[in-house]
């Protein structure tokens, strides 16, 4: 669509590839570094809070996939705008750099993603588990496709 | 023979009728459950809804507050083991004597007074002035973090409206001469103390407003905020006699409002009723006032409560005071 | 005594009749409050895990319990996210009806936040008419969509019922009453000065900050920033409809209820437009309606309501990705759906407005008293369970 544009032009000249979907803009990165440098140029350019962090399960790649999804109030042209930041992370040792001193409103959905995923965020202030106690959540993480919730019959 | 008439005398003579009956523990009781009453009808009716209704269905639930007395009584009163134990159930008691005492000196007409005295203000002054302190040792005898500081809400609300409750007393005696209450009501025979000082009469009925806890002043028992204030872990008959208490004081300062400013059991035209009758009609219709409050306010924060009682009610307080001095030397009154 | 020795630790807990379902830890020194830790997830209920557990359709009543009095806008995004992967787009008569559904929701979700702040503040009245007044509104609902709270109103490919007969005309009569009902509140109880005196300039949040906390909904606009979903990213029937955005500059407690007051209002206005210019057709899809049988095609245009082909019963969605935004009653919910190509959901990620605002309760309630702590926290309509899920 035209109103994205003139947005992908000038995130181009920062030397960023912009997949675009019918929606929203995603940029797909492969290390820790990228993504942190990609973070940066974005919030120049005028993106300063995080709406949503989106960790995926995907057992049968061996892999973590983690969507950060980011979005601006500070120019009314970009309202719309909706930008997506994916990066895949190893199964058996997610470790990612903690972005709560470039967006301070991403602090609770770390917080929510370490005690569901088990990913580690270095850097990150105050990592407490969020919505299930520590006692009985520690090393246990549900939202991991190896987590099975177990049903109860109805009787009768 | 001698002594059984001597005693017949005394049990049936006017100040023990009075201390019995009018203005003393029956009518007290018997007010407390109309006023209650009231309180919640009006409450409901502004805030569409019924309010009591089942008990007594035919006169809309008017007896709910003696069912709600008979629960009291039969629950199991639970004292946490926490509290200092002698000091948390002695405060019911002294809080509800406390409460009475002040109707011992006013009296309801030219003959139903407990105690006669000549200075039958000051002594009510004086005696009202002791139940804030009782309510802050409950606060603190409660062992618990928010009657802790419902008890010092209670102090600071004491600091609050008792200078300017006292100033316009001072107003009205500056205005009549008298400090004993049936002289003061004598001299209301052609005015009432509302007309002729009607900014003591605002003064002194918002500082019994802060002085119940009535709002927009209900700060030391702010439910959302500090749970029940300084009464948090009462219950049962404790919590009953306390409450009690506190409608009892509602009842002790209207009645004094009401001999003070509208003249007692004086009326301007004639009515064929006892004079006590016509003076309770008159405590019931302020109390009426001070209970509706509750649907119209929220409540205010402690330190605006001081605000106020300092910077806006107590220049007030003085200014009724050279009102009523210019009265007098104008020789309006009497 | 130094000011951190002196400090005691309040619990504001679950067991407080201000509360609601979550726990403040407060450390308060005399009466001011030194520090604010929100612990939640007491009504941690595993939403997100359980939904790729059920089919898509079962899916439905799921998201709706996560927030009571706002369910139509979690049925609305998450239906959205879904026709997104699907690839279809509903007729323009269930478009309409949608955005009805969507702004008696917000109405109600609105005044739940309006009367649960008067109570804290003291103003029981307050507080009985605002559930009085949302009692039409949850009538309105009962009447087109059968249900009072938690509609279920919206499937994919559209509606499930038409309005009733003489629907416009009641909504007109009930809509008369309830703004005379609301002239009345804010004579009373937004335009009473003990009220003033306890919001205004009560927990204020600067328009710096509330960009960089990344706060949505009545709050942002309170702080100046103009953004609403509604317009930046129109959904349903909204760009068809004529409405202002509420904002106001001062970003303190007082300025937060002037603005759910005035989208109450526009919120009235939409449904007046609405009911006036809904055009005729369809409720449902085409491509779902052909697959019916032509007794129940019939049954569908006499009496309005919809049934379902059987091929919903397991719903086979493309691989893909889908994303679902609305402006909810309390802000920008967002709805992030993964699909595998199976009949149950792979992952659904749910990012409500409650979640996102939870950030502010230790940065606003820092330095205030301690009778302070109600009236901000309950301005900032917080709702534990959609935070929880």
């Amino acid at each position: 669509m035209n109103k994205f544009n003139e947005l992908i032009e000038k995130l181009k000249l920062e030397g960023l590839t912009i997949e675009k979907e019918d929606k929203a803009l995603r940029i797909r990165v492969s290390t820790a570094e990228e993504l942190v440098n990609v973070l940066n140029k974005l919030k120049m350019q005028g993106f300063d809070h995080i709406k949503s962090i989106t960790a995926t399960d995907l057992p049968d790649r061996n892999v973590l996939e983690v969507s950060y999804i980011l979005g601006s109030y500070s120019h009314d042209k970009m309202y719309e705008t909706l930008m997506i930041i994916t990066i895949s992370l190893s199964r058996d040792n997610p470790v990612l750099p903690s972005i709560s001193e470039i967006f301070p409103s991403s602090v609770y959905h770390e917080r929510e993603c370490y005690e569901m995923f088990g990913i580690k965020f270095e850097g990150h202030r105050d990592q407490r588990h969020l919505l299930l106690s520590p006692e009985d959540f520690t090393g246990i993480y549900p939202l991991r496709k190896e987590f099975k919730i177990e049903e109860e019959g109805i009787r009768g | 023979m001698n002594i059984l008439s001597e005693v017949l005398n005394i049990v049936f003579s006017r100040n023990v009728i009075a201390a019995i009956f009018i203005p003393g523990l029956v009518t007290a009781l018997l007010f407390i459950i109309l006023i209650i009453w009231v309180e919640r009808k009006i409450a409901a009716r502004v805030q569409m809804r019924i309010g009591p209704l089942y008990v007594t269905k035919r006169f809309g639930g008017i007896l709910q507050l003696i069912a709600d007395m008979l629960r009291f009584l039969v629950s199991e009163p639970v004292i946490p083991s926490t509290t200092d134990r002698l000091i948390y159930t002695l405060i019911p008691i002294l809080l509800l004597l406390l409460a009475l005492l002040p109707i011992a000196v006013v009296p309801a007409s030219w003959s139903l007074v407990v105690i006669k005295t000549e200075l039958s203000l000051l002594a009510f002054v004086a005696l009202t002035a002791i139940s804030p302190m009782v309510i802050m040792i409950a606060g603190w005898a409660s062992n618990n973090k928010f009657s802790y500081i419902g008890g010092l809400r209670e102090g600071f609300m004491l600091l609050s409206y008792e200078i300017y409750l006292f100033v316009s007393l001072l107003a009205m005696t500056i205005l009549y001469g008298e400090i004993d209450f049936l002289e003061i009501v004598s001299s209301q025979k052609v005015y009432w103390g509302v007309i002729l000082n009607p900014l003591a009469a605002v003064s002194f009925f918002i500082a019994m407003l802060a002085s119940t806890s009535r709002f927009p002043f209900e700060i030391p028992d702010a439910e959302s905020e500090i749970v029940m204030g300084p009464f948090t872990e009462y219950n049962s008959i404790m919590y009953g006699l306390v409450m009690g208490a506190n409608y009892l004081r509602l009842y002790s300062l209207s009645l004094a409002f009401s001999d003070i400013f509208l003249g007692g059991w004086l009326l301007p035209f004639n009515v064929p009723l006892p004079n006590f009758i016509i003076t309770m009609f008159k405590t019931f219709i302020v109390m009426t006032i001070a209970v509706f409050m509750r649907a119209v306010y929220p409540r205010y924060r402690v330190d605006q409560a001081l605000v106020i009682g300092w910077e806006k009610l107590f220049p007030l307080a003085i200014i009724s005071v050279l009102l009523s001095v210019i009265l007098r030397c104008l020789g309006v009154a009497l | 005594m130094s000011s951190e020795e002196r400090a005691i630790t309040i619990f504001y807990g679950p067991q407080h009749p201000a509360s609601g379902h979550m726990r403040i830890i407060l450390e308060v020194d005399g009466d001011i409050v030194v520090k604010a830790d929100p612990d939640i997830g007491y009504v941690h209920r595993g939403i997100e895990k359980l939904a790729e557990y059920k089919t898509y359709l079962q899916v439905i009543p799921l998201v709706e319990r996560q927030c009571l009095p706002d369910a139509a806008h979690h049925n609305l995004a998450y239906i959205l996210a879904l026709e997104e992967i699907l690839g279809i787009e509903p007729p323009e008569r269930a478009q309409y009806l949608r955005t009805l559904i969507a702004e008696i929701s917000r109405i109600a979700s609105h005044l739940y936040g309006m009367g649960l702040h008067g109570i804290a503040i003291g103003s029981s009245t307050a507080y009985m008419w605002c559930f009085g007044l949302r009692e039409y509104m949850l009538l309105l609902a009962e009447k087109l969509t059968g249900a009072r709270i938690t509609y279920s109103y919206i499937i994919p490919g559209g509606v499930r019922r038409d309005l009733p007969q003489g629907f416009s005309s009641e909504v007109e009569r009930y809509l008369k009453s309830f703004e005379r009902k609301m002239r009345d509140l804010d004579k009373l109880f937004i335009s009473n000065p003990v009220t003033k005196a306890r919001l205004e300039g009560v927990g204020v949040l600067s328009k710096n900050d509330a960009i960089r906390l990344g706060v949505v909904g009545p709050i942002l606009r309170a702080s100046g920033i103009s953004y609403d979903v509604r317009k930046a990213r129109p959904y349903a029937a909204y760009q068809w409809v004529d409405f202002e955005v509420a904002t106001r500059k001062e970003g303190d407690s007082y300025a937060r209820l002037l603005v759910r007051v005035k989208e109450i209002q526009e919120s009235i206005r939409i449904i007046r437009q609405v009911l006036r210019d809904l055009p005729s057709g369809n409720i449902f899809h085409e491509k779902y309606v052909k697959m019916l049988p032509p007794k129940i095609k019939s049954y569908i245009e006499d009496t309005g309501r919809v049934k379902f082909p059987g091929v919903f019963a397991t719903l086979k969605i493309p691989k893909g990705e889908g994303i679902g935004i609305v402006e909810a009653g309390r802000g920008e919910l967002i709805y992030h759906l993964i699909s595998d190509g199976g009949s149950k959901p792979y992952r659904l990620k749910i990012s409500t407005p409650s979640f996102r605002n939870l950030i502010l309760f230790s940065h606003l309630i820092k330095g205030v008293k301690v009778a302070d702590v109600p009236a901000i926290y309950l301005s900032l309509d917080y709702f534990p369970p959609e935070a929880d899920r």
